[in-house]
């Protein structure tokens, strides 16, 4: 049980409590490191994911080592600005848990359903390290295409 | 100073670009470009055949392709709202055409896709995250991440 508040941090659970002041639903997508096919919704400010049940998802070797960066244990905590979440589940109804709707306008949801929330990676704060590390592969890539 | 076709112009930069095949030397003035080169007949007639002109339209094609993808999803949900149809219809339509509402998350881009991409997103809307970035060019985002992050 551990809170985490760095960017990219995911936590995975069988079932969820999500916070955030507003929900957005944005399709359905599929996972990039699971492969499943997934809801994808952004938490908006003050968001968090929190997992109330521990993940009984089986993956193949690729899936494990692609996913073993994940919080998996009950109570696991991902806090943050905002919040990506994939919920295994082609729709889904948000409704506010009784009694925490207006306070401070949060929005409290409890999923029952697998759920992998990650902390959003903004644009604007990575793009010039993401420019860069870029810089350096492109003349590997080049060098590549030339042999 | 050069003078033709009756007008006189600034010449101020002096372009070339030599791609293989094609050639092509440019005096670049403030309001008119005087060219010449050497191209595939080919080209000349169908258009551009560059490598990295075709990598933007593909590109360009899976965003458009995607935000439709994203916006029947919408589509179908707001008949499943107005109950036009049932939550058995909507599952089963999506289950039965799933290219149609699902975004893949299946390209490893490569450094030149994502130079590329983040040029492009500068005059794209609502692309905010590592995640939008993906969902709109199908890009794998744990890359994309690894990458930003490290």
């Amino acid at each position: 049980m551990a809170e985490f508040i760095a960017l990219g941090e995911t936590v995975e659970g069988a079932a969820s409590s999500l916070c955030a002041r507003k929900w957005e639903k944005k399709g359905l997508k599929i996972h990039p490191e699971t492969k499943k096919r997934m809801l994808h919704c952004v938490g908006d400010r003050n968001s968090s994911v929190k997992v109330t049940k521990e993940s009984e998802e089986v993956y193949d070797q690729d899936t494990q080592n692609a996913t073993s960066h994940y919080h998996r244990n009950v109570g696991d905590l991902i806090k943050a600005d905002s919040v990506d979440v994939y919920v295994d589940a082609k729709r889904i109804d948000f409704k506010t848990k009784e009694g925490v709707s207006g306070r401070h306008g949060a929005n409290l949801i409890d999923i029952n359903k697998h759920t992998i929330g990650t902390i959003r990676v903004p644009l604007n704060n990575i793009m010039h390290r993401l420019s860069s590390n870029l810089t350096m592969l492109l003349p590997q890539e080049s060098n590549t295409k030339k042999k | 100073m050069m003078q033709y076709d009756g007008l006189t112009q600034n010449l101020n930069l002096t372009f070339t670009m030599n791609n293989g095949d094609d050639f092509v030397v440019a005096n670049v003035g403030e309001t008119q470009t005087i060219f010449a080169g050497r191209i595939k007949t080919e080209t000349f007639f169908n258009g551009p055949n560059n490598i990295e002109y075709n990598e933007v339209v593909d590109m360009l094609i899976d965003a458009v392709n995607n935000r439709t993808r994203e916006r029947n999803y919408f589509k179908k949900y707001s008949e499943l709202l107005e109950e036009t149809i049932t939550e058995d219809e909507f599952d089963s339509e999506i289950e039965k055409n799933e290219d149609d509402y699902v975004v893949g998350s299946h390209i490893k881009p490569t450094p030149r896709q994502l130079q590329h991409a983040l040029k492009l997103i500068q005059r794209i809307k609502d692309v905010e995250s590592t995640e939008d970035l993906s969902s709109l060019f199908s890009f794998n985002t744990s890359f994309i991440n690894n990458l930003a992050l490290k």
